[in-house]
């Protein structure tokens, strides 16, 4: 009996030692280069909740240089599996109770003074910030990317694997892409290039925090490659910090992602 | 012989006539000013809208993409529609217009357009060079990889003409694109014509769509007189068979259109309303007049003149009377906006759009001129003819007798 206790116990440290260390299984640097394809799926399966809701706050400070910075807050509620997601501003005051409706391949913009909805893309700046409004929406790297190259980098603290990626069809915004995915399966950096391999915007996601079994960003940096100003003779790029807050897997009411439930709010 | 007659009346009674040639030239002049600064405003937005969307008569061909061949083809059938409609163009134009997602970056600082407007220099820069430009050399345009942009564009970019400039679109499909340009030149446009439009090769806007090189979406006729744009339109639609929206360009400003059409209705408003007054002055100015002369009338009538030509010779004053007030109209009108038009104008964004590098601008249409001319002399004619008729049928021998 007591050898099969010990056996059990050794299994299960092993079961355990193997499970922990899942989100390392890309740690091996040397030997055969591994499939970035599934690479690139980890990396989206680990920050997407198929299997829940997710609502977070949001804080994003922007920072352009020479004009300042200011601050806005939103919650944001995401259902991954009907990839839909819905933003309601909560400051400042001036844009409380403005949001955004994603629906499929629809996304809706309400301004409350107005009281309509428009349409808006995907693809435009969020609130003039140098997020986009597609940042918010589940990853799909896999999905929209292939691979053309690869290396390894030391990206502080992280051993990554620096992936080339190229879009696979014509409407993803950002046809290229620079990716830094550390060894434990996590986007670290981001690097969005044009068609014609302008470099647009780099994104930083220095810490993640653990929701139930996936991940969530703690902090996200993205400096705009192309807006800035020179701050005392130094050329400054524009950038938005957000940092996530509160996250949650808590399941949401079907109606949270309705026209109807973001007028409500709103009043 | 009864012309010299009616003269010689005019001129020596001309303190009697003078009032009412006042009042016709006044009210002519009035009439005048009105019709030539429409015409000017409407010549004004006529230039800026074929340079905006290259043309005065637009054939839009669509967004859709298509290879080389398909777009060969459409052009081909385009052109042939142009050359039997019988119009003459000016100059013919392929354009591709982006619409407001384009932004232009230099030095961190960007600028979002309203319109990037891709052209062919070779076969449109002569209708584009009216542009006034206070940098660069418009001609430099030649360069596929040139740009022209706005004063505003440039001074909230800080850019100047030698500067690079990057182009953000996004293609066809959806992806984010960038491409390059060299300021060659820098314009001074209106607000809505010229603020935030970039004009760039059609062949490079085209690629960094995702398009192929030869790809259009407008072809836009020039004419030489921008108010036959409405006719050389429903001449080139007639030939094409409704196959593709043909338009003259003012169909693209709706409001605009509406706003020069109201100043018109107004000004052919004030001309009834000086019609009628001249008509009733006339009238109680002549009914005076063949009182005052019913001797003098009477002494005609004894000398052998005979009762049709008593009539003609009142009627022929009026005439007299209403050519010379139309004469002094067209002459204060013609003095007083060139006057006027010395004077620069203030650029508010409101009142730029009709402005002619800051003047006031102005046309004496001389078809518009002559019409009213016509109903003045028309008017001032129906208003004598009944005091005329009346001096026709004077007694002599009742009128000898008048003190």
């Amino acid at each position: 009996m007591n050898r099969l206790w010990r056996a059990a116990l050794v299994g299960a440290l092993v079961l355990g030692a193997i499970a922990l260390s899942a989100p390392l299984a890309g740690a091996q640097s040397g030997g055969a280069a591994p499939d970035f394809t599934q690479m690139l799926r980890r990396a989206d399966a680990l920050v997407t909740f198929p299997d829940s809701d997710f609502s977070a706050l949001y804080t994003f400070v922007q920072d352009s240089p020479g004009s300042g910075t200011s601050t806005k807050q939103a919650m944001v509620f995401r259902r991954d599996k009907d990839n839909t997601y819905l933003i309601i501003l909560v400051k400042p005051l001036d844009d409380k109770g403005k949001g955004y409706l994603k629906s499929g391949n629809n996304l809706w913009f309400y301004d409350p003074v107005s009281r309509r909805f428009t349409f808006t893309s995907a693809k435009d700046r969020f609130q003039n910030m140098n997020a986009r409004n597609s940042d918010f929406t589940r990853s799909n790297l896999a999905g929209d990317y292939k691979v053309t190259g690869s290396s390894r980098q030391k990206l502080g603290r992280f051993d990554c694997w620096v992936l080339d990626l190229e879009a696979r069809s014509d409407d993803i915004a950002f046809p290229r892409m620079k990716i830094w995915i550390s060894d434990d399966g996590l986007v670290r950096k981001t690097e969005d290039y044009s068609y014609s391999g302008q470099h647009l915007r780099t994104t930083a996601f220095p810490v993640y925090q653990q929701v139930g079994t996936r991940f969530v960003p703690q902090t996200v940096v993205i400096l705009d490659e192309l807006r800035g100003a020179k701050v005392n003779g130094v050329f400054v790029k524009e950038k938005t910090t957000y940092t996530i807050e509160r996250p949650s897997l808590q399941p949401l009411p079907d109606a949270t992602f309705t026209k109807a439930w973001l007028e409500n709010l709103s009043e | 012989m009864l012309l010299q007659v009616a003269f010689r009346n005019f001129t020596r009674n001309s303190r009697r006539f003078l009032l009412l040639g006042l009042a016709i030239c006044a009210g002519y002049f009035f009439v005048c000013s009105i019709q030539s600064l429409v015409s000017g405003l409407s010549r004004q937005i006529n230039v800026r809208g074929a340079r905006y969307y290259g043309g005065h008569v637009i054939i839009t061909r669509g967004k859709e993409a298509a290879d080389a061949a398909t777009l060969a083809s459409e052009d081909r059938r385009i052109m042939d529609a142009i050359q039997r409609s019988g119009v003459h163009p000016a100059a013919i134009s392929h354009r591709t217009h982006y619409g407001v997602d384009g932004v232009v970056f230099f030095n961190g600082e960007s600028v979002p357009m309203r319109r990037v407007i891709g052209m062919d220099w070779k076969t449109e820069g002569s209708m584009i060079s009216g542009l006034q430009v206070v940098a660069g050399n418009p001609g430099d345009m030649a360069d596929p990889h040139g740009a022209m942009i706005s004063e505003v564009t440039a001074r909230r970019l800080g850019a100047k003409v030698g500067d690079q400039v990057t182009l953000q679109v996004n293609r066809d499909g959806g992806a984010v694109n960038t491409v390059n340009f060299w300021v060659k030149a820098i314009f001074r446009e209106v607000s809505i014509f010229g603020y935030y439009t970039l004009y760039v090769d059609r062949a490079e806007l085209d690629r960094a769509l995702g398009f192929d090189p030869a790809y259009f979406v407008t072809v836009g006729v020039y004419v030489d007189d921008y108010r036959a744009a409405d006719r050389a339109a429903a001449r080139i639609n007639r030939e094409l068979g409704g196959r593709y929206p043909v338009e003259p360009v003012v169909t693209f400003m709706t409001e605009i259109r509406t706003l020069l059409r109201a100043l018109s209705a107004v000004s052919y408003g004030i001309l009834v309303l000086l019609a009628v007054v001249i008509a009733v002055g006339i009238l109680n100015l002549y009914r005076v007049i063949i009182y005052e002369r019913t001797r003098e009338i009477g002494t005609m009538r004894a000398i052998g003149i005979q009762r049709p030509q008593v009539r003609n010779l009142i009627l022929l004053e009026a005439f007299l009377l209403a050519v010379c007030g139309v004469a002094g109209g067209i002459l204060l009108t013609f003095l007083v906006l060139t006057g006027v038009s010395l004077i620069p104008v203030g650029g508010s964004a409101g009142l730029d759009i009709f402005l002619d590098r800051g003047h006031l601008s102005w046309v004496m249409n001389a078809d518009a001129l002559a019409v009213d001319a016509l109903l003045v002399v028309l008017v001032t004619l129906a208003g004598a003819f009944g005091p005329a008729r009346a001096a026709r049928d004077i007694d002599p021998a009742v009128a000898m007798r008048t003190d």
